[in-house]
């Protein structure tokens, strides 16, 4: 088992990229983010334990706490808040723009390493996860499962997403509604290259739905504050379209523009009815998922 | 700063800070997810991009500074120690290179004098080292700063007299004619044997320039006694003579042999004696020539101060004793009146031919000594040019005018303009320093009834007027050779020149003259521009008597001239003939003798107050303190040093941005 401090060195984005095996990131992102919470009582999408009862005829035996009817000799049975199921939707965005990266780690490799890790808490709390993989339309759909070893399949399914073409978030959604017809968590993984107003109606209705919605946006660094300090041509990775751009606006104006660009997808997260996250690749996986963790338990 | 105006080539600076600027434009575009929040930019943002790798182009701008300066030929002034700086003087260092300087052991000692002076100079002082000898008066060295003084030493050192003859007044009116560029007093130091023959004519041309201090330097030497072979001329009749003069020039009497050389052919040798200061002369007889041009070398064969001078060089045109007579009517009265008097002629003896210009040209002119045309009007166009090129190529024509020369205006040959003079007249002026006008009293009783008038050109020489000054006889250069035009047929209707006793005379002497009988006239002095009989722009050579190929003249075309630097036979050939021209050392050189003490102090009493250079002097004073150091080659040393660093910061980004 690995040790605190072996798990932490496991954990910056870089390190975690260089590892080949998806399962071993999610778990080691998790575990690390686990001992750095120091076992909290709280923790979970939906299900946290409330108390025990006792099991009667019907009861799925998955749920028979074995160690309790060792000790007593009585079958007892967890329960849980929530006990009606979340279901975690993973709804990744793999278009072009995803493919994009300044350093070690792509802005698709860190959503990838976020959905992975956010299956593998949901697979440890019982919760079926799935995935949904969209760019102009939905090109991927694993539906949610909580059966044991799906957590395996799902991996693979994430570890195997390549960068696609253009984005269209509209129609992407439009075609998910059919797969999202019982109520749960849907992650939304993606950097939210739209319009707002496109984005709004692309997540009302899920929203409307009953859907738990979580918009986690994945910036890479230098989107975030561009170290171009001169004039730069530049060139759209999903349209091929080519600008040149004067490095005074890179210095100044963009960072306003961004900021202009981050509030208007806040402001239609909320009006939309859900919460929004912003994260950077260069930031620590565990740090991530404590943010979002934390997010979700100040809403709830 | 001696070339300033380098200085321009800063303006190459624009070119390395242009591309830093310009070069630094992305033409890789950089992936970017989305454009949605980027702008597009103006041409011209780009432009004001702030530079970059700011330490290589600083060090491009160093390398060009550096070149620059080094083309613009900085100095260093540096001062010199006070103690010296308001003693410091130019010294200007004349050393007489002329033919006297070989004598005895007068260049030896001269070199002697100059080294002292030189060393003498101290660190304050400027160095000039001159030469002086013909017409060339130039620097051989300097001006440098005394302690530099090594220099000057070696260029001294590989100096040699020439064979020329220096005029002292010359020498003086070249340097004054110099600006020179500082401002320090002049002492002007004249190392020379002072000879008394190379005084000018004007004693005042001695004078110095003004402000500087002469300092005469007197060459002496024991042995001044020295003979010279002045002239070499041919005489007698059929069976000619050669007549060798020589000048003795010392105080006592002496006795040699003159060695006489034909065509490199041992002629025969003569004992001469002379007395003390005196002139002597030597005959050959019996000198048999074939047609054409020969070699003279007469040596005499003594051992004296001056050996170049105991030789003389002379290349004689053997006449040939015919004359070419042209005429429109080889019968008329004026055609046998000049065939009478040429023939008349006891030596040489010449045989006139008769020809009628058409019939010109199944003759050679080349075959006869000289060409008289009756009335160049008869000629036509064709035929004057071939008679034009015959006298460039070194022959002698005597034309005259007449009816045909009026009618159309001109004359062929020489292209002046003929037209008609009214009224009679005697002659008024004659050149009777002209070998063929020996009687001037005589001229002036010819009578003329008719004229014609001529208009010379610049360079002619009138050698007969009329009393109202209108030219009659004028003598013209075609480059080698020459034509005598005169301005009136020999017709008893215009003049009685025909009948006159002075006629026969005045032909047969121009007859003399135009065949080239004087080999005195054959021979040219070491210095000389002399043609060479090749017309401009016809292929020719010259060779020395060494035999190695001679360069003409630089600003001449071709080798229509040349300038003798030695004694001896020169060697022009061209593409139609080969032709000698002798040249001489100028025998003003051969007597030693000096000025006489008198005239050394006079010249010296010549120095003229420093009125420009005083007043300069003191509102320059600072000039005086400094010495001069070249920067030239340090700034070299330095643009290697940062080429050599541009190139290894230059690798160094360019490394950064291939890897970027």
């Amino acid at each position: 088992m690995a040790t605190e401090s072996s798990i932490a060195r496991l954990l910056p984005p870089a390190t975690l990229a260089g590892l080949a095996n998806l399962e071993l990131v999610a778990r080691a992102a998790v575990e690390g983010f686990l001992t750095g919470l120091h076992r909290s009582p709280r923790f979970g999408f939906s299900q946290e334990f409330k108390e025990y009862r006792a099991y009667v005829e019907g009861d799925d035996p998955r749920f028979v706490d074995w160690n309790v009817y060792a000790r007593t000799d009585r079958a007892y049975i967890k329960r849980y808040e929530g006990e009606t199921n979340t279901r975690l939707m993973v709804v990744l965005d793999a278009s072009a723009s995803m493919g994009y990266g300044s350093h070690a780690v792509s802005k698709l490799q860190y959503a990838k390493f976020l959905a992975a890790a956010l299956a593998y808490l949901a697979s440890r709390q019982h919760d079926p996860a799935g995935l949904l993989v969209f760019d102009a339309q939905l090109r991927q759909y694993r539906p949610p499962t909580g059966r044991a070893g799906s957590l395996l399949g799902l991996l693979h399914a994430i570890d195997a997403v390549t960068v696609g073409g253009p984005t269209d978030l509209e129609t992407s959604f439009r075609g998910m509604r059919e797969h999202l017809s019982r109520r749960g968590l849907v992650a939304v993984i993606s950097d939210l290259y739209c319009d707002p107003d496109s984005l709004l109606r692309a997540v009302q209705p899920l929203a409307v739905n009953g859907h738990d919605i979580m918009l986690l946006q994945v910036l890479d660094p230098q989107e975030v504050k561009p170290q171009w300090r001169d004039a730069t041509l530049f060139q759209d990775m999903e349209t091929q379209e080519r600008i040149n751009v004067s490095g005074e606006y890179l210095r100044e104006r963009y960072r306003h523009r961004l900021d202009t660009h981050l509030t208007a997808l806040r402001r239609t997260a909320a009006n939309a009815g859900a919460q929004y996250l912003q994260v950077a690749t260069d930031e620590p996986l565990d740090h991530a998922l404590r943010r979002y963790l934390l997010f979700r338990e100040g809403r709830h | 700063m001696l070339a300033p105006w380098f200085l321009i080539g800063l303006l190459a600076i624009g070119l390395p800070w242009w591309l830093h600027r310009l070069a630094r434009s992305e033409t890789t575009p950089q992936a970017f997810p989305s454009l949605m929040l980027l702008e597009r930019s103006e041409l011209r943002d780009t432009r004001k991009r702030q530079l970059r790798y700011l330490a290589l182009l600083a060090l491009r701008i160093a390398l060009l500074v550096a070149l620059v300066l080094a083309f613009t030929q900085p100095q260093w002034l540096t001062k010199i120690p006070a103690a010296l700086a308001g003693q410091a003087r130019m010294h200007v260092i004349v050393l007489d290179t002329s033919l006297s300087m070989r004598a005895g052991t007068r260049w030896q000692q001269a070199k002697e004098k100059a080294a002292q002076l030189i060393d003498a100079a101290r660190a304050g002082d400027q160095l000039l080292l001159i030469s002086a000898a013909g017409r060339r008066v130039q620097v051989l060295a300097g001006p440098v700063a005394g302690i530099e003084r090594a220099r000057v030493r070696a260029a001294m050192q590989s100096l040699t007299p020439s064979p020329e003859r220096l005029d002292l007044g010359l020498a003086m009116a070249s340097i004054k004619t110099w600006k020179m560029q500082h401002q320090l007093p002049m002492e002007l130091h004249v190392v020379s044997d002072l000879q008394a023959s190379g005084s000018p004519l004007r004693f005042a041309d001695l004078e110095p320039p003004a402000g500087a201090t002469l300092r005469l330097h007197t060459i002496m030497d024991d042995n001044s006694a020295n003979a010279a072979i002045t002239r070499v001329a041919l005489s007698g009749g059929e069976h000619r003579a050669l007549t060798v003069s020589m000048h003795a020039y010392g105080g006592k009497p002496g006795a040699g042999v003159i060695a006489m050389t034909v065509d490199d052919r041992e002629f025969g040798k003569q004992a001469v004696q002379w007395q003390a200061d005196g002139a002597a002369s030597a005959t050959f007889a019996d000198l048999k020539l074939t047609p054409g041009s020969h070699r003279l070398h007469a040596e005499l064969q003594l051992s004296d101060a001056l050996s170049d001078d105991n030789h003389y060089y002379a290349v004689i045109e053997h006449a040939d004793p015919r004359v070419l007579l042209v005429a429109r009517n080889p019968q008329a009265d004026e055609v046998t009146y000049l065939a009478a008097a040429i023939e008349s002629l006891a030596a040489p003896r010449l045989i006139v031919t008769r020809v009628m210009p058409d019939q010109l040209s199944a003759h050679t002119l080349a075959d006869y000594a000289a060409v008289v045309i009756a009335d160049s009007g008869v000629l036509s166009e064709a035929v004057a040019e071939r008679l034009s090129k015959h006298a460039v190529g070194g022959n002698a024509l005597f034309v005259t005018l007449g009816p045909q020369a009026l009618r159309i205006g001109a004359d062929p040959i020489t292209g002046m303009k003929v037209r008609e003079l009214g009224g009679a007249m005697r002659i008024g002026a004659v050149d009777d320093s002209h070998p063929i006008l020996r009687e001037p009293e005589a001229w002036r009783s010819v009578r003329f009834f008719k004229r014609l008038q001529v208009t010379p050109a610049d360079g002619d020489r009138s050698l007969l007027r009329f009393e109202d000054g209108a030219p009659l006889l004028i003598e013209r250069s075609f480059e080698a050779g020459r034509v005598l035009l005169m301005a009136a047929p020999l017709d008893r209707e215009w003049n009685d020149l025909a009948v006159h006793p002075l006629f026969v005379r005045f032909i047969a002497e121009t007859a003399r003259y135009m065949t080239g009988n004087d080999a005195a006239a054959a021979s040219a002095q070491v210095g000389d521009t002399v043609a060479t009989g090749v017309a401009a722009g016809a292929a020719g050579q010259i060779f020395d008597s060494q035999g190695k190929r001679v360069s003409a003249l630089p600003d001449r075309e071709g080798a229509t001239h040349l300038n003798p630097t030695q004694a001896g036979f020169y060697e022009v050939r061209s593409a139609n003939h080969s032709r000698f021209v002798a040249a001489n050392v100028d025998t003003r050189e051969s007597d030693l003798t000096p000025l006489a003490t008198e005239l050394v102090q006079k010249w010296q009493a010549l120095e003229k107050p420093a009125i420009a250079v005083a007043a300069s002097a003191s509102g320059e004073q600072y000039r005086r303190d400094q010495l001069r150091r070249e920067l030239g080659p340090l700034l070299l040393t330095l643009a290697a040093l940062l080429a050599l660093a541009e190139l290894l910061v230059a690798n160094y980004r360019l490394q950064v941005v291939r890897d970027a």
